[in-house]
């Protein structure tokens, strides 16, 4: 892949994978509407695998995979951090994401989910806490 | 500084920043009042109502108010009025099954007013994101669509509160008549409000039981039946809530906010604070600084 990026770090490395189908696309997506920066790590000599880092600081290593085999993946669950999900749901649709349902309430705050437009499903959660 | 804004469905929004404003003999429709910032004391009838941050107050269409703030700091007032079709269609949607509304997506029904308990109700977790992230939109003058949403929401939340701290709490007392537990929760209420709206003042049980119209000892045994704590213990609550928001939110000193907050002696402020919030005065402030 031909993207931005030389940071070598541990979090790097140790982010969550990130499954996506139409990987580059996808990804560039990602930088584009939500500010993700894209990170390079080595893998071997010859190969740096890349990840990507929201601006809540979570890293995330992506891995290319086809539509079909997504569905295999036992971590395919992408999370995307939003500081005011009712904001960020009302701008989705105009960023070109397909919502697949409304802002509902959840344990961990207000989250909804939407489609990319290669078919990769992504959870918008506003974390809150509720230790007040 | 005063915003106003009446949203397409007539909904309303109204924010204040002012350390003096006087309104005499007040009407409106169903609103929700909420504090950010200093205080704002309600005058309904023959009782008086302060609201603090971290509590928000409900007032019902047609309750006449006179509404004061004069404050040291500045207050930050926020009020959503909810237009009586705005209220009708949301509760239609909840009460109504979806091929209902479906075969029927306008109530054919006289527009019925609803009312609820006017009395002071906690702005914590979800209902505190929402006013929040609502007052800042609001300031920004984002339309009415994303506005309108979060009114939306701030009603959802609210009847949830509503079921809550109202229906669900009122069904622990243990009057067997509706009317008399009915009642009950009422007087209840005045008693919190008024611990709620002076937990700065030096107030004894007789003073909170003369203003609920209760005896001291059936307001301790009955307080205890839905809040799972005496009032004094209550009050305490109270004081200690405040002081951490005056802690986060402004530069007093610690001495300064345990005069504030209606203690006394510092010692014990820093001990009761430790037991709730398990971090000393101090530490809570650095902590969130």
């Amino acid at each position: 892949m031909e993207l931005p990026g030389d940071v070598i770090d541990r979090k790097v490395i140790n982010g969550r994978p990130l499954y996506l189908n139409e990987a580059k696309m996808a990804l560039n997506f990602l930088v584009e509407k939500f500010g993700f920066v894209v990170h390079r790590y080595p893998i071997s000599k010859s190969l740096d695998g890349v990840s990507v880092c929201d601006s809540y600081g979570n890293f995330y290593k992506i891995f290319s995979v086809s539509r079909e085999n997504v569905g295999n993946k036992k971590d395919v669950q992408r999370i995307i951090h939003t500081a005011d999900c009712l904001h960020d749901f009302h701008h989705v649709a105009i960023d070109g994401l397909c919502i697949l349902n409304k802002p509902h309430y959840v344990a961990e705050g207000l989250a909804f989910e939407a489609l990319d437009p290669w078919g990769n499903m992504y959870t918008f959660l506003e974390k809150r806490d509720y230790s007040d | 500084m005063k915003t106003f804004k009446v949203l397409y469905n007539q909904n309303k929004l109204f924010s204040e920043i002012t350390t003096e404003a006087s309104y005499i003999d007040q009407k409106n429709e169903l609103s929700l009042r909420a504090v950010f910032n200093g205080s704002e004391k309600y005058k309904i009838g023959k009782r008086t109502v302060v609201v603090f941050p971290g509590n928000f107050l409900i007032l019902n269409e047609g309750t006449s108010y006179d509404r004061d703030i004069y404050s040291d700091s500045v207050a930050n007032t926020f009020a959503i009025f909810f237009s009586k079709k705005f209220l009708h269609d949301f509760q239609y949607g909840f009460s109504s099954s979806d091929r209902n509304l479906l075969d029927e997506p306008i109530d054919s029904e006289v527009i019925q007013r609803s009312t609820f308990l006017e009395t002071i109700y906690p702005c914590k977790g979800d209902i505190k994101y929402n006013l929040t992230h609502l007052l800042d939109h609001f300031n920004e003058n984002s339309d009415d669509l994303l506005l309108d949403d979060y009114i939306y929401h701030a009603l959802l939340l609210f009847y949830r509160l509503y079921y809550k701290e109202v229906l669900n709490k009122r069904n622990r007392l243990d009057a067997l008549n509706f009317s008399t537990r009915d009642e009950l929760f009422k007087r209840l209420s005045l008693a919190k409000d008024f611990m709620l709206s002076n937990y700065n003042q030096d107030i004894s049980l007789e003073d909170i039981s003369a203003h609920a119209c209760l005896s001291p000892t059936h307001l301790f045994r009955t307080f205890k039946q839905i809040y799972n704590c005496s009032p004094h213990q209550y009050l305490i609550q109270a004081r200690l809530d405040n002081a951490r928001h005056m802690l986060k939110n402004t530069d007093y000193t610690l001495n300064e906010i345990v005069n504030l907050v209606g203690f006394t002696c510092p010692s014990t402020f820093i001990k009761l604070f430790k037991n709730r919030f398990h971090f000393t005065p101090g530490s809570y402030r650095n902590h969130v600084a």
